[in-house]
């Protein structure tokens, strides 16, 4: 099928910067074709990060972030459901009774897995654009994902929801999408800090995500304390504590970047990516020199 | 000089009977509230801490290395007494069907597609059952006197309002036309017979008959374990609402963090509670050089760009605090530490950092102590 466009997918644990990556991925990937870079009910996570305005839910535009054109979806699961009742299962004026009494309501918080898939069919349609002969085709798309925690419950919704609707419209669509997880161009990037929890995470997510079979693609260590540059001898002990502290964060950083350094090995994956921690709050321009970091080592991981 | 969040005060407090500590993901949430659990026991207070997905090695020096599920000592408190317990949100609700449901439908509800989940992946249902834990320990407190403050972290979330709402979202679940037209036993909406079997063709044509009939024992059931869980939840409303709870708010110095803290201490204010303040915790503390050091280290140009940098990211760090949190709103800034915080003495000094009194002035020269 390479008309489906490849489809990114980047998780992480919450506070790591996987939206800061998934932006700076789509910037890398908008330098060898169109790219559409979405995120899934986060709140506008994504344009704040971006610093453009508000996507409303639901809706799609193309925003310059860096200079760059990049397209940008904010998938709402309410939206979801109504397009595809709309267009799969014509109800016509009695789709306005589901509405009322309800139900879109209901079976987006309730049905197992049924908002999840939702979600994912909406970034499925995106990827599979130029197969479909759509204008709006796009060559790679970025979906900034829930956090790891939430990452394998996500991604396996199609499965749990086809084991509870047997029958009806559904089922066929949710393995589809599940098909769709598991191409060779479909890849999970996993976003961690040097920290026990995060790297604890990451470890648990590739574990997990082979056992159902979904490929896991770059792995990508992020804020990465450097050692502070020596100090003449001395200075008052304010700045010697400064000091101290920086040299004490990058030296307890070591030893998980070496828990993760070591079970990539055993696994026979390739290392880390490695993302330096920025002075401050991350800018526009400092997605692109995120993506110039990533592009270094991005094809040979 | 901004309000000084008084930590130590509120901890002191004998009226605070609730510390509920929100924020965004990312920010240190359960680092705080073991640090203000850790504080307030060690100043004499009997304190029990309901904990969500510490980290491993936290979890163990809080003695929760097995199942936490159940309020267990943490070793090497002095003062006063400190217990912990780690929220589990599928062995909450559980138990709850099982105390509240009839005895001959626990199993069938148990399991139950909708009720699994429900009970796993609705994304209420950890908040729900902070709430319905808060509710158990507080109901708890008042038979037997055991503990005197409950300190209540709560669960990760896209925003901090989803604890206080998770009750409401729950009870709009409930009660919503779905449950109530497919639950047999409601009374009045039998009535509407065509409109009913229309939106069950409708509903099973969507969703397949199995599912339909799934749902609807689901429904039926889910109906009496409602009405204990809203008794429960009427107790922690009148609570959180009361002077007993005090709202902490934390957040880092990072953009995201200070505006969710912003909007939840408004939010907060508009459902007659109160914030007592926000912590913002891994803050980038300034440091000023006398002018000799300046001109010395000026020799060592890759350590002075490190000191211009640090000084840098400080001024940006205050910037926008200020800009960003309300002038009414108490703050205390906690300063990064050197380690994670994974054991007690780490949490001791963060503790001491948020009792330590360092509010947020209006000039960027350096925190202001306040003792």
């Amino acid at each position: 099928m390479p008309e489906v466009a490849p489809l990114h997918i980047v998780s992480g644990k919450g506070g790591t910067g996987k939206t800061t990556i998934a932006l700076a991925l789509a910037l890398l990937l908008r330098r060898r074709g169109e790219t559409l870079v979405c995120e899934v009910e986060s709140r506008h996570g994504l344009s704040e990060a971006a610093g453009v305005p508000k996507i409303p839910e639901g809706d799609e535009r193309t925003v310059t972030v860096a200079g760059q054109r990049l397209r940008m979806l904010s998938v709402d699961s309410g939206h979801a459901l109504r397009d595809y009742l709309d267009s799969h299962v014509r109800l016509g004026v009695a789709g306005t009774i589901l509405d009322k009494t309800g139900f879109v309501d209901f079976a987006t918080e309730l049905a197992p897995g049924l908002r999840d898939v939702l979600l994912t069919g909406k970034v499925y349609q995106a990827a599979r654009r130029r197969l479909k002969g759509s204008a709006d085709a796009v060559d790679a798309v970025v979906m900034d994902a829930p956090p790891t925690g939430r990452l394998e419950t996500f991604l396996t919704a199609g499965d749990a929801l086809a084991e509870v609707m047997t029958v009806g419209p559904i089922a066929p669509q949710a393995q589809s999408i599940m098909e769709l997880l598991r191409l060779p161009s479909t890849q999970v990037h996993l976003v961690t800090t040097c920290s026990e929890m995060a790297i604890t995470e990451t470890l648990e997510a590739i574990d997990a995500l082979a056992g159902h079979g979904i490929g896991v693609g770059a792995i990508i260590m992020n804020q990465v304390m450097a050692d502070p540059p020596l100090l003449p001898p001395g200075m008052a002990a304010p700045l010697a504590e400064a000091w101290e502290r920086d040299r004490a964060v990058a030296e307890g950083q070591r030893p998980w970047a070496q828990a993760l350094a070591d079970r990539l090995t055993e696994l026979g994956r390739p290392a880390a990516l490695t993302v330096p921690l920025l002075p401050d709050e991350v800018s526009a321009d400092d997605l692109q020199t995120i993506a110039d970091v990533l592009a270094e080592s991005w094809d040979a991981a | 000089m901004r309000e000084l969040f008084d930590v130590s005060g509120m901890l002191a407090d004998r009226a605070v009977r609730v510390v509920v500590t929100c924020g965004t993901g990312g920010v240190g949430k359960t680092s705080v509230s073991a640090a203000l659990a850790v504080t307030a026991a060690e100043a004499g207070r009997h304190v029990v801490l309901v904990t969500v997905d510490p980290a491993k090695r936290l979890a163990t020096a809080l003695g929760l290395a097995g199942l936490g599920g159940e309020p267990q000592p943490v070793p090497g408190i002095s003062g006063g007494s400190l217990d912990a317990l780690m929220l589990d949100m599928t062995q909450t609700f559980d138990d709850a069907v099982r105390s509240h449901a009839p005895r001959n439908r626990v199993d069938e509800v148990l399991r139950n597609p909708f009720y699994k989940a429900l009970s796993t992946s609705f994304s209420g249902t950890q908040d729900y059952m902070a709430t319905e834990k808060l509710g158990q320990l507080y109901e708890r407190s008042l038979a037997d006197g055991r503990w005197d403050l409950i300190v209540v972290d709560t669960p990760p979330s896209r925003s901090a309002l989803d604890f206080l709402d998770a009750p409401a979202r729950l009870d709009r679940l409930a009660e919503g036309p779905v449950l109530q037209l497919l639950a047999p036993s409601r009374g009045p909406l039998k009535l509407i017979g065509t409109g009913l079997s229309q939106v069950t063709w409708l509903i099973s044509k969507i969703i397949g008959s199995k599912a339909l009939s799934d749902l609807q024992v689901f429904a039926s059931a889910f109906e009496t374990v409602m009405t204990g869980f809203r008794r429960r939840a009427g107790v922690v409303r009148t609570l959180l609402a009361s002077p007993a709870a005090a709202f902490v708010v934390v957040a880092s110095p990072r953009k995201a963090a200070l505006d969710e803290a912003r909007f939840f201490a408004d939010q907060l204010r508009g459902r007659r509670t109160t914030s007592r303040g926000v912590v913002v915790n891994r803050v980038t503390p300034p440091v000023s050089l006398s002018s000799g050091d300046e001109a010395a280290l000026r020799e060592h140009p890759e350590a002075y760009a490190w000191w211009r940098g640090t000084w840098a990211t400080w001024k940006a760090q205050h910037e926008r605090m200020l800009t960003a949190l309300p002038a009414s709103l108490p703050v205390a800034l906690a300063a990064m530490l050197e380690r994670e915080v994974t054991d007690l003495d780490a949490v001791r000094e963060l503790g001491l950092l948020l009792a330590g009194g360092v509010g947020l002035a209006e000039e960027h020269g350096t925190p202001v102590v306040d003792i």
